[in-house]
């Protein structure tokens, strides 16, 4: 039997860890690939993953089901990336030289696939991270929660706090951005 | 931000996001389908923002790799199981890294508990002709003479004590090579233990490569950027020099042609 998110929080709640480390396991991901494509950085989206199951744990016994699970964990997960954010802001980190592996190209390519479609497919992928890595916070996630997250607008709404049309045109925004980008880069 | 939209339908960005991405209701998204079908401009903006959608579609993140744990076999709907399943299966569990120690106390942990065992085992490592030889204390028994006759009464006490302690220790092994199964899952979950703490080290070692990379990344760029800073002044100061040197001779050659015009007079 599978338990739902709610009942796993409730089981946790009444002292059952392991629920809440099932919890854990179902949402790991999701959260951490929230994390990576908005500060877009691996270890680090690392990091705010598990401080975000950190934080819900410790937090879990003022979780009172107003919102879903998801929805709650989606915001803390929001909230430690914009601290993250901010504090790059003020001390930026170098990113790591970006070069191509053709080697590594290869052995990570499906078997039916010519390299040169890999190289091209792994260009756009490039070319759209650094194109997501330019859109403003707001956008960015708004694109973030809807496109891989399958967020509902108003799912998303309530979980930045701002007006269901204002998550309409952010997304519009964004997207109309990347576009532009995606162009001018000739992808 | 503004958009250059040729297309009069009222929040019509609005509502060609919602129409892009479905969520939207039906009698909304039967009004902009109809308009939808009589608007180029419409038109051209969905499909490129279809384009877009695919694009972002190739964006993946990296796998992310959770340190020794189950979570890396299968994915995450397959590995929540039913209790019973749970309760079926002996296999010791992963604990939850959420519960676990930093990495570091971990690790110090690990050295610590080393240190003491072999404290506590008189480990007496030899290397010799015969070659490398570890041999705890508690399986050699100490030979008499190491008690001086002239040593002092409690020397004799102590030696007593030491002996009474030998041998309840002696007793207390005895009494766990009875018990058999914990002591099996005992070395389960000591290999678990040095299985763990090799996956830290491995991680910090990662870690730490990671961050030289960036580190000389980071000194590759203020290099760079002091030379080309160290350039510009060159090339200002240079500039100065040159401009000095052109006011200069343009004095000289002043002078020099007052002078002649003088030597010419007379």
């Amino acid at each position: 039997m599978t338990w739902s998110d709610e009942e796993l929080v409730s089981r946790s709640i009444g002292g059952d860890a392991d629920s809440f480390n099932q919890l854990v396991l179902r949402w790991e991901r999701p959260i951490y690939a929230l994390a990576y494509r908005v500060i877009g950085r691996e270890e680090d989206a690392r990091d705010v993953c598990q401080e975000t199951f950190l934080r819900a744990f410790r937090a879990l016994g003022g979780f009172r089901g107003q919102a879903k699970f998801s929805s709650w964990l989606y915001r803390i997960a929001l909230n430690l990336c914009r601290d993250w954010v901010r504090r790059q802001r003020r001390t930026p980190v170098v990113p790591l030289p970006e070069d191509v592996d053709v080697i590594e190209l290869a052995a990570s390519r499906e078997p039916t696939e010519p390299i040169e479609d890999l190289v091209a497919r792994r260009d756009l992928t490039r070319a759209v991270e650094k194109a997501m890595a330019r859109l403003p916070e707001e956008q960015r996630t708004a694109i973030i929660l809807k496109e891989y997250h399958g967020l509902t607008f108003q799912e998303i709404a309530d979980l930045v706090g701002c007006p269901l049309s204002t998550v309409k045109t952010r997304l519009y925004q964004g997207l109309t951005v990347l576009r532009r980008d995606l162009e001018q880069s000739g992808k | 931000m503004m958009t250059e939209t040729l297309c009069n339908y009222p929040d019509r960005d609005e509502y060609l996001v919602a129409y892009l991405y479905d969520d939207i209701n039906s009698a909304e998204q039967t009004a902009f389908g109809s308009h939808l079908s009589g608007c180029r401009h419409c038109q051209q903006d969905l499909l490129a923002l279809r384009g877009v959608r695919s694009a972002l579609g190739t964006w993946a993140p990296p796998e992310p790799v959770f340190s020794n744990r189950e979570s890396r076999v299968a994915s995450p709907a397959s590995r929540v199981r039913s209790p019973e399943a749970r309760a079926a299966s002996r296999e010791p569990r992963a604990a939850s890294w959420w519960r676990e120690m930093p990495a570091w106390a971990q690790v110090a942990a690990a050295l610590f508990v080393l240190g003491v065992s072999a404290t506590i085992a008189n480990l007496d490592v030899r290397y010799d002709r015969s070659g490398l030889t570890i041999r705890t204390g508690w399986s050699q028994p100490r030979p008499a003479a190491q008690v001086p006759a002239n040593a002092a009464p409690w020397r004799a006490e102590l030696t007593a004590l030491e002996s009474e302690l030998r041998s309840e220790m002696k007793a207390s092994q005895v009494a766990a090579a009875a018990v058999s199964a914990p002591a099996a899952q005992a070395v389960v979950s000591d290999a678990d233990f040095r299985r763990r703490v090799r996956a830290l080290l491995d991680e910090s070692e990662k870690k730490q490569q990671n961050e030289l990379a960036l580190r000389l990344v980071q000194f590759q760029t203020d290099i760079s950027a002091q030379r080309q800073a160290d350039l510009r002044t060159i090339n200002q100061n240079l500039g100065f020099i040159q401009r000095d040197t052109y006011g200069e001779l343009l004095k000289q050659r002043e002078g020099m042609n007052y002078l002649l015009k003088v030597s010419q007079k007379q």
